[in-house]
């Protein structure tokens, strides 16, 4: 490959122009070279204003989530070279507002993350003393792919139902919400499941799956929804009926 | 969010055909309900028989289990990861779940059949 | 300009801020809390801890053999009564995160599941498989959002502490989505922003880590202690720096060098792969000097060998490393090598504090990484540091949310804040043309600290350190700020950053010119034995007018009197 490559970026200046823009850089060309080193290469020696958000560089804290050639990814576990263009395209997350360049607004995400009460609900509390929950590796294995959401957003920019209804919970909150729900310490789950049998909750996820597909931490939000739903047309339909019928 | 997004990427694309294959499975069974309701009348029936046993509906049927198969392997292939199963002590995998799901829709479909044709 | 103001005001999103606003809310349902921090909580550093947190649970085990393995692996300079209360403290908090649902690795009768760890005599490493940073973060942070009384201002960089004699009363802070300053008034302080490993080049740190919150304190009028002792991990990815985690010899993982040979043997005999971290990274970078490293595209390393594990132990307990190594460097562990050398990995230097996280400010407090108690002394044990995170955060926000509602009232004044907007509009953004880009006085500050600050440090090295350190701070006083806008101006905040890695960087490099002897993670090749005569002593650095003022203070020691550390 080229000892150079062009970074194409939709840039964002509320400041300096009301319309996104694009902007090219030529960055020195490693092969093991991730989007994000040359996105820090062109904030360090080409361009300062470029803003993007970043830390841990190793696919961990998720906050590096951008739209690399059409496809949302982690820009720090994407190589330059798995592209194999001569232009790479790089443009914030999809179906977010953006707030500056590569930086997108993630009000609506952590509201989102509150609202499906990612906690443990008991209906009693065992005292410190009296030691743990006993959970036996089978019962963790149970939620320990969808507690491993890494907040990225990544699944949000890939959903079509969320970009065409923004008032939809979406994957990740979806998923964090059936990791609790079948979490054996957990005592929440109708509770939790009240608040996504809702309008904007599991129904409207039309199993379309990019979400999954999406997902740098292969945690399959889609699957969790939909085993959600079987509970969650019961419990819609419990509240149908009368008191004395429901259990 | 433009009317033209599921052209935006091939899985988007595949989504919209899964789709949209339920629309033939739902003209098909349309199709079939009316049957059912002309068999009141025989001379009704005997009237529309030319057209369901025409070369067009019979392509359309053709085109229906095309779609159909479509619909059951993009269906099985989606939903075998979501099921659970448990046997003996192991959760079945879910390539296990897709082969198991598509014998029962063969096997399924080879009795419906021999009921309809070789009436047993 | 905005106002706020709260009771409890908690500066860092991470384990030990989250820990400290969760105990101060379950006490105190009333007590109005906030946790400001630069970046969302899930992004907190915390999140890239892998290989475990260490605490008693065991029945083969005691709370007097952890406080024995830490005070040994601290080289005697942790304060044996804070350690004894850590210890202590250490099984509840473990047990409370389990209550909270963090997904810990079981064992086969559901019990929580424990692995070795290094320095650490028996199994006491409490895991969730690699990623134990980031279940116990994201625990924490849901478990957080259940308090009506916990608010959070993410993307909000503290830019100072304002203080009203000899108590601190309120910070400003920068909001970056807008760029607007804000004043914050608060009875009580938190810090708990981690350390500072970003001051060095090669560092296992995310890049969020500068610091902020030791120099914030620092020029605030509150000491930092024994800055001197950096740790260096011993296993890092070469190039990115980034971390294979201790629990991969905890496993089993072996060390080999160009030979193929286990070092070690000739290095830490008696504990191998699991010796303390000081004397492993030690050992590599001799192996590395007399020739037996093996050459890559970023120098010499040594070999990380997981190939006899097995795929079970590396799909089930290592997975990150597995994915790390797969991602990063293109090797499957299972069979090959992983390249590995030392990185800079902690602080166990931090802001001075007692064992409730007092500092020596009224209504200043720090814990975690921030802080330093000390129970690391100069060299911390592995599998500790989130455990401190834990008790400490919890302590501190304890005491501090007692002290908030004790406290009278503040009035945070408009000055201090007008002050700021000033540095920061008129001097940074406003200056029509600076001197050196921030990139180029950051990169100049790493390289120097990795060449003279590094794992091995003597006189020369130090006193050239001091004198670069000088030149760049005035550098920094021109620096350029190219960006003008006030949105989302990361320029800015990498400007705060590099002055609070440069404030950093100075305490450290002063607090290890003045010690004049070997021990944990500080090595002085010009002083290469411990002497407890002169230095069984805690460095304390205080901003003076002219620099750095270095005292020393005593070192509790109640059960364990010193001796020479053999493994």
């Amino acid at each position: 490959m080229a000892d150079e490559i062009i970074l194409r970026v939709t840039r964002y200046r509320p400041e300096q122009s009301p319309l996104p823009f694009h902007e090219d850089f030529a960055v020195p060309f490693r092969n093991d070279m991730m989007v994000l080193d040359a996105l820090a290469y062109v904030k360090d020696h080409m361009d300062g204003s470029l803003a993007f958000r970043w830390s841990c560089r190793m696919g961990i804290c998720g906050s590096c989530g951008a739209s690399v050639e059409g496809t949302p990814r982690l820009t720090c576990s994407t190589f330059l070279h798995e592209i194999r263009k001569p232009i790479v395209r790089v443009g914030p997350l999809g179906h977010f507002p953006v707030i500056k360049d590569l930086v997108v607004d993630m009000d609506d995400f952590m509201r989102k993350l509150q609202q499906v009460m990612p906690w443990i609900i008991r209906e009693s509390e065992k005292p410190l003393e009296r030691g743990e929950y006993s959970q036996l590796p089978e019962q963790v294995e149970l939620y320990r792919q969808q507690s491993l959401c890494i907040n990225c957003m990544i699944c949000y920019a890939g959903c079509p139902v969320y970009g065409l209804e923004p008032e939809f919970i979406g994957p990740a909150a979806l998923a964090l919400a059936y990791r609790y729900n079948v979490d054996t310490r957990d005592h929440g789950s109708k509770e939790r499941l009240a608040r996504l049998i809702g309008r904007t909750g599991l129904w409207e996820c039309t199993y379309v799956g990019e979400c999954s597909v999406v997902c740098p931490k292969n945690v399959d939000p889609a699957g969790a929804i939909q085993r959600l739903k079987a509970p969650g047309a019961i419990q819609a339909i419990q509240i149908l009926l009368p008191p004395i019928l429901r259990r | 969010m433009p009317s033209t997004w599921w052209l935006r990427n091939p899985r988007y694309f595949l989504y919209m055909l899964r789709e949209v294959t339920s629309i033939f499975v739902y003209l098909y069974a349309l199709a079939f309900v009316v049957q059912f309701l002309l068999l009141a009348d025989r001379g009704l029936f005997d009237a529309f028989r030319v057209l369901f046993t025409s070369s067009v509906f019979r392509a359309f049927t053709g085109v229906v289990l095309v779609m159909a198969v479509v619909h059951a392997i993009t269906w099985w292939s989606l939903n075998a990861g979501v099921f659970r199963i448990r046997l003996r002590g192991r959760t079945l995998p879910p390539a296990a779940l897709f082969a198991g799901g598509m014998l029962a829709w063969i096997v399924v479909s080879g009795l419906v059949y021999l009921l309809v044709f070789r009436g047993f | 300009m905005e106002r706020f103001s709260h009771d409890l005001v908690i500066v860092g999103g991470g384990a030990a801020g989250l820990r400290a606003a969760i105990a101060a809310a379950e006490e105190s349902p009333h007590l109005d809390i906030v946790i400001i921090s630069k970046v969302y909580p899930m992004r907190s550093h915390t999140v890239s801890a892998e290989g475990g947190l260490a605490a008693v649970l065991r029945d083969y085990d005691t709370l007097d053999l952890h406080a024995f393995d830490t005070v040994k692996g601290s080289d005697f300079l942790a304060d044996q009564d804070a350690v004894e209360l850590f210890t202590r403290e250490a099984p509840k908090e473990i047990i409370q995160l389990e209550h909270w649902g963090c997904p810990w690795s079981r064992d086969p009768d559901g019990r929580i599941a424990v692995r070795a760890f290094g320095g650490m005599s028996v199994k006491r490493t409490i895991f969730a498989a690699d990623k134990v940073g980031f279940h116990l973060l994201h625990t924490l942070f849901q478990h957080s959002l259940k308090y009506d009384n916990i608010q959070r201002l993410d993307e909000w960089f503290v830019t100072s502490l304002v203080r009203e004699g000899q108590r601190v009363i309120g910070a400003t802070a920068l909001d970056l989505r807008t760029g607007t300053m804000a004043g914050l008034t608060g009875k009580a302080f938190i810090l708990t922003t981690g350390g500072a490993g970003r001051a060095f080049q090669f560092t296992t740190n995310g890049m969020i880590k500068t610091g902020d919150g030791m120099a914030m304190a620092y020029r605030a009028g509150a000491p930092l202690k024994d800055m001197e002792f950096v740790q260096f991990h011993p296993t890092a990815l070469p190039g990115t720096g980034i971390l294979i985690t201790e629990a991969s010899r905890g496993e089993g993982g072996y060390l080999r060098n160009a030979d193929g040979d286990r070092f070690l043997k000739s290095y830490v005999p008696g504990k191998m792969e699991l010796g303390p971290r000081d004397l492993l990274s030690r050992a590599i970078m001799t192996e590395i000097r007399e020739g037996r490293g093996i050459e890559g595209p970023y120098g010499p390393h040594v070999h990380l060998d997981l190939t006899h594990l097995g795929r079970k132990v590396l799909s089930e307990r290592l997975p990150m490393v597995t994915e790390l190594a797969e991602k990063y460097v293109g090797i499957n562990p299972e069979e090959e090598s992983i390249p590995v050398r030392p990185g800079v990995h902690y602080m166990m230097g931090g802001v001075h504090t007692d064992a409730t996280g007092q500092t020596s400010l009224a209504g200043l407090y720090a814990a975690g990484e921030t802080a330093c108690v000390s129970i690391n002394g100069a060299n911390r044990l592995g599998s500790n540091s989130l455990t401190e995170c834990l008790v400490f955060g919890a302590r501190a926000g304890l005491a501090a949310g007692r002290y908030a509602r004790q406290a009278s009232e503040v009035e945070l004044p408009t000055e201090a804040v007008q002050a700021e907007e000033a540095r920061l509009y008129d001097d940074l953004l406003g200056r029509e043309r600076g001197g050196r880009g921030v990139a180029e006085i950051r990169e100049e500050l790493q390289t120097t600290m990795e060449d003279h600050v590094g794992i091995s440090r003597d006189a020369a090295s130090l006193s050239e350190a001091t004198k670069v350190l000088a030149r760049l701070k005035g550098s920094f006083e021109k620096v350029e700020v190219a960006d003008k806008d006030r949105v989302f101006n990361t320029e800015l905040t990498s400007v705060l950053e590099l002055e609070s890695m440069l404030t950093v960087a100075e305490a450290i490099v002063h607090s290890a010119l003045r010690r004049t002897e070997t021990r944990g993670a500080h090595f002085r090749t010009d002083f290469p034995e411990r002497d407890d005569e002169n230095f069984l002593a805690h460095t304390v650095v205080t901003q003076g007018e002219t620099g750095p003022e270095i005292e020393y203070l005593p070192v509790t020691i109640t059960r364990w009197k010193p001796e020479a550390r053999v493994y």
